[in-house]
């Protein structure tokens, strides 16, 4: 009899085990925008579960990367790989607490259309992983900022009726993530007193081209030959174009003070 | 699956600046009547207009500015003057003054201006019929950079014919007006269009008037002056009276003789040192001038002063008047004249001739016994003591 009741106490106690955390599937929403020049906020979500309790849980982190370029252990690099290494964790209860992980996609980060996302969950036991149940898809993104144009002479002042404008660049910023070519227009400088056409505004990709050999800007948008601004790779540098101009002042008929707009339009 | 963003524009301001360019002149003209820019031809003798009491000179300027016209129009503007003429020096033609003046924008494209203004000659201004005796001076300015007229300059000449008919001037004598016939054109209705009055001058007012129609008739010609009253005196300003007197001894002269005569100038108005033009004319009974001179002097509140004039040697025996005209501020002037006569010169005749050798002869022998008698008396002296003493000496020895 006494050993029937050791039995049964025993049996009713409750049972005490170690388990590793399970992660949920994944969820990520999808696509992707990213922002022009700057950079767009991005999250992977899951439902962690420890048997051992909510409490158990040490870390959650994730992993966001371009599984063509990058795998789930690379060293980030903004344009394929991004880690979260603590993720937020909520809704903390009994054995589940929900964790979510967030990341700043730079402009530049690769157009791809099946980005993952991997979740891993770790307790005093072992580790949990659990990927995006459906691939995340990074959007094109093709942005451009420009300089001002700026003509002057050679020491930076007001230029002769006549004379030619020293060189000066206009610079096309590639803020977004594919390379892209692109297609300039203007219109007529209006001055103070007159106007400046079109045609008295030459450019060129190339720095030094002479006058005579520049491309007349147009009134309606023209493919600029042979000219790539490529996606930004470098983490420090952004990647920068650059178009060379030179602007012949009529001999006659322009005073004081001109001012024009010049587009230009990405491919 | 990519999809692909909206594709991407940027706008560059483009930005210059254009050199200045110095305004220069292309020329400055002359007119009796300027019609327009290109419907006239220029003139550089103006003669008093009896009928209308001036000679109105019409001044064309002509300029450009490489920047375009509108930076003469809109930041600038083009300002004349008129000077005297002097035998090649200039001074200030004392009815116009020395500040420029604005000329009146008529008409302009691309680089090229046209200015025009216009000044009402008066009968009282100084006149020369040749060489020139005014010159039209101007300024161009762009707002930022001016060019003065140096050798794009108009000079012309003024002069007036003595008006008959009682023309309103109040001269009298030889001389006519000039008279021009002009044929009208059948059914022409004369259309005038007029400047603005000038300022009040010898209580009267001038203004310029142009036919627009071309009919050659002046039926409608509305009145070209109209009297004004002149603005008051203001008490700061100087008040000059002048006084000329030939001495007696100076009032009966040959030709070729010189003449003096005495200034006295005075003024009444404020003190302060002002320069004053002096005009010396020597005319005849028919107003013909027979010497002109002119010169500044300062005063500040009266001046006396002598001046000598060389007579010409061929002058008729006649009787002249000598006149001074002292000219100030904004051409108002002060006059004073005085007469005199040019007689023949005084011949000697033969018996007169005669005369003046004895009385010479007669002279000449009362030097000659006076210096005889200077010698003789002594010698004569001598010899009576020397008889006297013989004299004594025979008594003694009796």
């Amino acid at each position: 009899m006494k050993v029937l009741i050791i039995i049964i106490v025993v049996l009713s106690l409750p049972i005490v085990f170690a388990a590793d955390p399970t992660v949920s599937v994944v969820t990520a929403p999808s696509p992707v925008a990213l922002v022009s020049g700057s950079t767009a906020a991005f999250s992977c979500n899951a439902t962690i579960t420890d048997l051992d309790g909510y409490g158990n849980i040490t870390n959650v982190n994730a992993t966001f990367f371009d599984p063509a370029e990058a795998s789930e252990t690379s060293s980030d690099d903004n344009n394929n790989h991004y880690t979260d290494s603590s993720c937020t964790l909520s809704n903390s209860s009994g054995n589940t607490t929900d964790a979510f992980c967030s990341f700043a996609l730079q402009y530049y980060a690769n157009p791809a259309s099946d980005w993952e996302c991997i979740i891993t969950a770790t307790d005093d036991n072992g580790t949990g992983t659990a990927t995006t149940g459906q691939a995340v898809n990074i959007q094109e993104l093709k942005a451009l900022t420009v300089t001002s144009l700026a003509f002057s002479d050679s020491s930076g002042g007001t230029i002769d009726l006549g004379a030619t404008s020293v060189e000066t660049s206009l610079n096309i910023t590639n803020t977004g993530n594919v390379n892209i070519t692109v297609q300039v227009n203007g219109s007529a400088m209006s001055c103070d007193i007159g106007t400046l056409a079109l045609s008295n505004i030459h450019y060129n990709t190339t720095s030094g081209f002479s006058y005579a050999n520049g491309v007349v800007l147009n009134e309606s948008p023209t493919n600029v030959s042979n000219f790539v601004v490529a996606q930004r790779t470098s983490e420090s540098t952004p990647s920068i174009g650059s178009l060379y101009w030179l602007l012949s002042m009529p001999s006659d008929g322009a005073g004081g003070s001109c001012t024009g707009t010049v587009s230009v339009d990405a491919n | 699956m990519v999809l692909i963003a909206a594709s991407a524009s940027a706008q560059a301001s483009s930005s210059a600046s254009v050199v200045n360019s110095v305004p220069a002149f292309n020329s400055i003209r002359t007119y009796d009547s300027y019609v327009s820019s290109t419907n006239n031809s220029p003139q550089s003798a103006f003669t008093f207009d009896c009928a209308s009491s001036s000679a109105s000179v019409q001044i064309q300027i002509n300029a450009t500015d490489l920047n375009g016209y509108t930076d003469i129009t809109d930041n600038g503007s083009i300002q004349y003057k008129i000077v005297l003429l002097d035998t090649g020096v200039e001074s200030t033609f004392a009815r116009f003054g020395d500040n420029l003046v604005s000329a009146t924008y008529e008409t302009g494209a691309g680089t090229e201006v046209i200015y025009t203004a216009s000044f009402a000659m008066q009968r009282s201004d100084p006149q020369q019929i040749s060489p020139d005796y005014y010159r039209v001076h101007a300024r161009v300015y762009d707002g930022a950079d001016y060019t003065n007229s140096t050798s794009e300059t108009a000079n012309f000449t003024f002069s007036s014919s003595i008006c008959t008919g009682g023309g309103g001037s109040g001269n009298s004598g030889s001389g006519a007006t000039e008279e021009v016939t002009v044929t009208s054109r059948e059914g022409c209705i004369e259309e005038w269009s007029c400047g603005g009055w000038s300022d009040c001058a010898d209580s009267i007012q001038s203004r310029f008037c142009v036919e627009l129609n071309g009919c050659g008739t002046q039926k409608r010609k509305p009145a070209l002056d109209q009297s004004c009253i002149m603005p008051e005196v203001v008490p700061d300003e100087p008040l000059f009276d002048i006084l000329v007197e030939i001495p007696d001894t100076y009032k009966v002269l040959s030709a070729g003789d010189q003449i003096l005569t005495s200034i006295k100038l005075v003024n009444i108005g404020s003190a302060g040192r002002i320069d004053v033009y002096l005009d010396y004319e020597i005319t005849d009974r028919q107003g013909n001038v027979v010497l002109k001179k002119r010169e500044t002097v300062a005063v500040e509140t009266q001046a006396s002063f002598v001046r000598t004039f060389d007579l010409p040697e061929n002058l008729p025996p006649g009787n002249y008047h000598l006149s001074a005209r002292l000219t100030y501020f904004d051409g108002r002037f002060a006059e004073s004249e005085h007469s005199f006569t040019i007689v023949e010169p005084v011949k000697s005749s033969a018996f007169q001739k005669k005369i003046s050798y004895v009385i010479l002869g007669i002279a000449g022998l009362g030097l000659i016994l006076f210096l005889f008698a200077k010698k003789a008396v002594p010698y004569m002296e001598q010899r009576r003591i020397a008889a006297r003493v013989r004299k004594m000496v025979k008594k003694r020895q009796k």
